[in-house]
């Protein structure tokens, strides 16, 4: 169906609770996907691929039990279904090795400290999912509303030079 | 054999030959002007010297001594009566090797070569004696030089062990100190630990209540102000369990199928109300596309969110205080004395301070009861801490995919002892790490980063508990894991 999704991992339910509430406003157009494990994230990851859909953008706790955030998303970033994906740590608790780690070897995009401001969460995600739509995405109208339009328009505006050639 | 053969088969006390060779002189008066004598520290020969002469104490000691660069003087030999002076310079021609010094008034019978060939010639009996004077000289020597050899081994051997003993008090020393800054930092950090609790226990008590009233005042509002529905709505939301995901997930799937149009967000909150919900809210949903249905289901969802967000903040704060709670208890900033305790209740109070660093550990307890134990419970949780740590970081630096690090718990007791047992399945130990685990500033534990071992916890721990009166032992093998356990007297009371 080609739907971008955002994935949520995050084994706390109260936690996870609240990061779903704040991302509301983004579900007119970008689905929301959550997940309380590592196992549960992966499920969900072939559930969006195997109906046709994307990964947009995947918003991540480290730690958890099982595989922790920086080892999921490392892996993720070598699946094709996951690769271009924007991605974000949301922790208290990611030391400096871990951190590195995220950026150097699985592409992480963002970081932000638990806990967040609702503001701070929306920023970012709409920042990363208009990156995300701008790098993968031919068509880029029906995003206008939800992400950053001006930088929407921007892009829009430099392929038209490519398209004229 | 002739006379001007040395007989080494029957070595005479040089004392003898002396006075045999006194009788001898006696008879030759021509050698009385040969003997010469000397008072106390006199300079006979000096060192470097060539030496004309050869001289037999008749009487008196003699020292023999050599000068090292730094002019200090070191006595390297002592000749008495009866021993020949000059022996190797005369017979060899090189300089003398020592300086020679009277240590007490000395006489001396002292023969030029000229005299010393005559007498030897005339007198073959004198020869035969001096000859044999010679070599018992010559053996006395040698057995000063052997019995010199055996006292610089034995000193050697003595420095060697004062040397040994020296680094092991200043190992013992160093320890001592690192044991100090590890109980300084321990102590600023439990009284750092019982400051937060404190400070948070306020907010904590405020948000409690605080929710509590809320939910009070909002169940009364309700009642007043919203239908059935709304009230059972935010009713479910107060109850709701923690998130069934999957079965939640599948009725989230049903309802975007039935109503493709309707937002996700909104149909996922109705999902989250559950069959009951979902039955209450039947009408409105079948109704959805009419504006009057969706904003009777944009109300619900809110009554229902509203009474969720509560349970999650009630939950939250519940959570908090019982940290708080925890770390009192585990720290016990207030309680310096011993207290009767059940080890349990600090094991779970360790365990709950953890509970983060175990969130990847599956932790199986087996805590029967056990009998009281007369200890320093804050003491106490540092050591279970230590080996619920140091269970961890094994589990973790050995991990195997698809193998879950697990952490058994047990413990017992009889009428004189409770023990307690801790085991994990990490890689184990193998005998040489098994001998050396519990000394101080050994560890297994890499540099990672900030989590380094300083080889401390566990010979803290071992003090701790044999403080206590108890004991420490440790089952492993490489590849099966390790088990300490814990043994402490039982209180008698």
């Amino acid at each position: 169906m080609n739907r971008i999704f955002i994935l949520c991992v995050e084994d706390e339910p109260e936690v996870l609770d609240a990061i779903v509430k704040d991302l509301a406003e983004f579900e007119k157009v970008f689905p929301v996907e959550s997940a309380r494990s590592s196992d549960e994230a992966r499920r969900m990851v072939k559930k969006i691929a195997a109906a046709k859909d994307k990964v947009g953008l995947i918003i991540c706790d480290h730690i958890m039990p099982d595989e922790n955030g920086v080892e999921l998303l490392t892996d993720l970033q070598t699946r094709p279904e996951t690769a271009q994906a924007r991605k974000v740590l949301l922790t208290g608790q990611a030391g400096l090795d871990a951190t590195i780690k995220a950026i150097n070897e699985a592409g992480l995009n963002h970081y932000i400290a638990k806990p967040w401001k609702k503001e701070e969460l929306a920023a970012v995600v709409k920042k990363e999912l208009t990156q995300y739509v701008i790098m993968n995405e031919r068509n880029l109208m029906p995003y206008m509303g939800v992400v950053d339009a001006a930088k929407i328009a921007e892009a829009i505006h430099i392929r038209g030079y490519g398209a004229d050639r | 054999m002739g006379d001007n053969t040395i007989r080494l088969k029957k070595i005479k006390d040089a004392a003898e030959i002396v006075r045999s060779l006194r009788e001898i002189l006696i008879e030759e008066e021509a050698l009385a002007g040969a003997v010469k004598n000397y008072g106390n520290d006199e300079i006979i020969l000096t060192e470097g010297k060539l030496n004309e002469n050869l001289s037999i104490i008749l009487d008196g000691k003699i020292r023999l001594v050599k000068f090292d660069e730094n002019d200090v003087c070191t006595e390297v030999d002592s000749l008495e009566k009866g021993d020949l002076m000059g022996v190797v310079s005369f017979f060899s021609g090189e300089p003398a090797f020592a300086t020679v010094q009277t240590a007490t008034p000395v006489s001396l019978l002292t023969l030029d070569r000229e005299q010393f060939d005559r007498l030897a010639e005339e007198h073959p009996k004198l020869r035969r004696l001096l000859d044999e004077l010679i070599i018992v000289n010559m053996v006395n020597r040698y057995r000063r030089g052997v019995r010199m050899r055996m006292e610089i081994e034995t000193l050697s051997r003595d420095l060697e062990s004062e040397r040994n003993t020296l680094k092991d008090t200043l190992a013992k020393l160093e320890n001592t100190h690192n044991r100090l800054v590890h109980q300084e930092k321990m102590a600023t950090l439990g009284q750092l630990v019982a400051g937060i609790a404190h400070e948070i226990n306020n907010p904590v008590s405020a948000l409690s209540r605080g929710v509590d009233n809320l939910t009070e005042q909002l169940k009364t509002l309700l009642s007043e102000y919203a239908d059935e529905t709304e009230k059972s709505l935010f009713a479910f939301g107060l109850e709701s369990g923690a998130t069934d995901s999957d079965a939640e997930k599948v009725l989230l799937d049903e309802l975007e199928k039935a109503y493709p149009d309707m937002e996700r967000s909104l149909l996922r909150v109705i999902a989250r109300t559950g069959a009951k919900g979902i039955k209450l809210l039947e009408k409105p949903l079948k109704a959805h596309k009419k504006s009057e249905a969706m904003a009777v289901l944009r109300k619900s969802a809110m009554f229902f969110e509203a009474g969720l967000f509560i349970k999650n903040v009630k939950v939250s704060a519940e959570r908090i205080g019982n940290l708080v709670k925890g770390l009192k208890s585990y720290s016990r900033q207030y309680h310096t004395e011993s207290e009767l305790a059940d080890l349990r209740d600090g094991i779970k109070d360790t365990l709950s301070i953890l509970s983060n660093r175990l969130k990847k550990v599956a932790v199986r307890l087996n805590l029967p009861a056990l009998p009281k134990v007369r200890c320093q419970v804050a003491e106490m949780n540092q050591v279970w801490t230590n080996l619920i740590i140091n269970a961890c970081d094994a589990m973790e630096d050995s991990a195997v995919p698809g193998r879950q690090p697990t952490l058994d718990i047990s413990c017992g007791g009889s009428d004189d002892k409770a023990w307690v047992k801790i085991a994990d399945n990490g890689p184990g130990m193998d005998e040489d790490t098994r001998k050396k685990i519990f000394d101080p500033n050994f560890t297994t534990k890499r540099m990672k980063g900030t989590n380094f071992g300083l080889g401390l916890g566990l010979s803290i721990s071992v003090e701790i508990i044999q403080k206590h009166g108890g004991r420490i032992g440790l089952e492993t093998e490489p590849g099966k894991g390790a088990r300490f356990t814990v043994t402490l007297p039982a209180a008698k009371d």
